[in-house]
Order: structure tokens, then sequence, then C-alpha cells
């Protein structure tokens, strides 16, 4: 009420702040409703239940009451998405490190086809000296 | 189901609040049928915009649909000029529960009388009917035996020329 009796400035400044905030809309509510209401024309009830039954006026309605829930679907979506990348995350991190425990675990043994590949090279090393001695004993009977 | 429930909401912010919210907008427009269209649009609104309401308070949120309709109102283009703050209160203060208050209220009336009575036959009967003496439009359809779809047709007819009346007014007022 304080703004009302001080300020009187020519720029309607107090409607204007009841059109955006509550506060002063309630002060303005309460300043009408204690210097006494008009009575209301008996046909507006009438007549705005049928503008309101409308096709135009039940279409925005409608569209607004749908905005609002497709407002809500979306935040779903994005903290639905959220989750499943943290969760995706979560999966994949514990495989990395099992991963790495598991080469860990195994580092000290020599995988099989190195060995064999080892065993290999040493039999092949085995056999050419065979064969060396084979050639020189051969060699020397036939000196002899 | 929602539309049911959504119009139950609206008719009892109407029942609750059309005469404070019909107070504020001809407080603003000391105009009798553009009151009436101001208070429709700011239930209309209201209705439009529910989903949106957070459900805190809801005689603010009206009062500043119906603020926000007003001034818009004002500010448009060709309105008359829009009154100083000082201006709205002293006309508030004339509207105290007083017997001025109710002196105020005969004199819309019988301005609303002068203007019924200057227009033309079957407008007069019409106006008369419907916004002086406030007759639903079923019951002037039971009294006079006319078709409602003609009824309506010739409401709508009669309220754009006293509007037409009730700015002149204004302007020979001015």
């Amino acid at each position: 009420m304080d703004r009302q009796t001080q300020n009187h400035t020519p720029n309607l400044s107090f409607l204007a702040d009841a059109s955006r905030n509550s506060f002063y809309a309630d002060q303005l509510a309460d300043m009408v409703e204690t210097q006494g209401l008009i009575k209301a024309p008996s046909n507006l009830k009438a007549s705005i239940l049928e503008r309101s039954r409308q096709m135009d006026v039940q279409l925005i309605a409608h569209s607004n009451r749908l905005s609002k829930k497709l407002e809500l679907f979306t935040y779903g979506l994005k903290v639905s998405v959220a989750v499943s990348c943290c969760v995706c995350f979560i999966l994949t991190t514990p495989a990395t490190k099992k991963e790495m425990r598991f080469l860990q675990l195994f580092s000290d043994y020599t995988p099989l086809h190195v060995e064999a590949t080892e065993k290999l090279q040493i039999w092949a090393e085995r056999l050419l000296e065979f064969s060396d001695q084979l050639w020189d004993r051969e060699g020397l009977l036939h000196d002899e | 189901m929602r539309k049911i429930h959504a119009e139950a909401q609206l008719e009892q912010w109407i029942d609750t609040y059309q005469n404070l919210i019909y107070s504020i907008c001809f407080q603003l427009t000391k105009d009798y049928f553009d009151a009436q269209d101001l208070a429709q649009e700011t239930f209309l609104a209201a209705y439009k915009n529910m989903s949106h309401f957070d459900g805190k308070n809801e005689r603010a949120w009206l009062c500043r649909i119906a603020t926000n309709k007003c001034l818009d109102y004002l500010k448009a283009a060709g309105r008359r000029q829009i009154p100083t703050e000082e201006q709205y209160f002293i006309a508030c203060s004339d509207l105290s529960p007083t017997p001025e208050r109710d002196v105020m209220e005969r004199s819309l009336k019988s301005q609303l009388y002068d203007c019924c009575i200057q227009l033309k036959s079957p407008y007069k009967e019409v106006a008369l009917d419907y916004f002086y003496h406030e007759i639903t439009l079923t019951e002037m359809v039971k009294k006079t035996g006319k078709n409602l779809k003609t009824l309506q047709t010739q409401v709508y007819r009669a309220k754009a020329m006293l509007k037409k009346l009730y700015r002149k007014e204004d302007l020979w007022d001015g």
C-alpha cells in the first residue's frame, strides 16, 4: 500500500509492477477489494464458458498442455540419455581394468606359439649340425 | 477427463474472481463493454495457460493477467490516453463501499440504458434485455420466440453498436 500513496508518478509504474510481480498484484487486488467491487454482468460467466468451448481456444489450451508434456518428455529423455551414458561408462571402465590385470597375471608366461618357434629353431640347428657332421664323415671316408 | 477438470477449474475461478477482475478492468478502461471483453480475455488467457500455472496464489496470477490485458488495451494505438497513476487511484477512491459507489453503479446502469434506447429496433429490445436487464439468451428465446442463432447475431451487433456509442460519449466528455 505504501507504493500507492507515496509514488504518484504519471507513468502507472505501480500497475506495470502489478502486471509483473505477484506481490504488487496482490496489493492491487486487496486495494480494489477493500474499496468495493463492481458486480460483473451476469452474462459474463456464460460468455466466457461459451468462448472457452470454441475450437480455437480449445486448440491453444490443448497445445499448451501438450507442450508442457513435451517439455517433460524432453527433460526425461535428456536424463535417460545421461543415465545410459553413465551406465556405459561404468560398464566399460572395469573391462579395461580386467584386461590390464589379465595381462599383468600372464606376462611371466611365454606364449605357446613363441615357445614352439623357439623349439623348432633349436631342432633345426641340431639337424644342421648333424648334417654337417655327416658331410664331414663322408668327406673323410671319400679321402681315405 | 483433463478437459473436464480444466473447465471445472475455469468455472471456479470465474465464480470466485469475476467481480474482482471486472472491477480492475472497469476502473482502468472506464468502459462497460471493454471491461467485459477484457475480463473475458483474462479468464480465457488463464484457461489457455492453465498448464503453466504453478498453483500458488491464483488471485495474484489472475490480477496480473488482467492488469497486463488492460495495459495492452490502453497502450494500443488509437486508444484513449492512459490515465495517470493519480487519476487511477482517485477513480478507485470514488468506488469506496459508500453510498457514492452505489450512485456510481446506478449511473453506470443509467448510462447503459441511455445507450440501449438510442439503438433502433430490434437491437434496442435485444440490448435492453441482454445487457441492461441481464436476461440470458435461453430466457430470451422463451420470451420472444425467436431463434437462438438470430438472437446471438442480434446481441453481437447490438454490442458493437453500443461500443461505438460509448466511444462517442467519451469523445464528447473528453
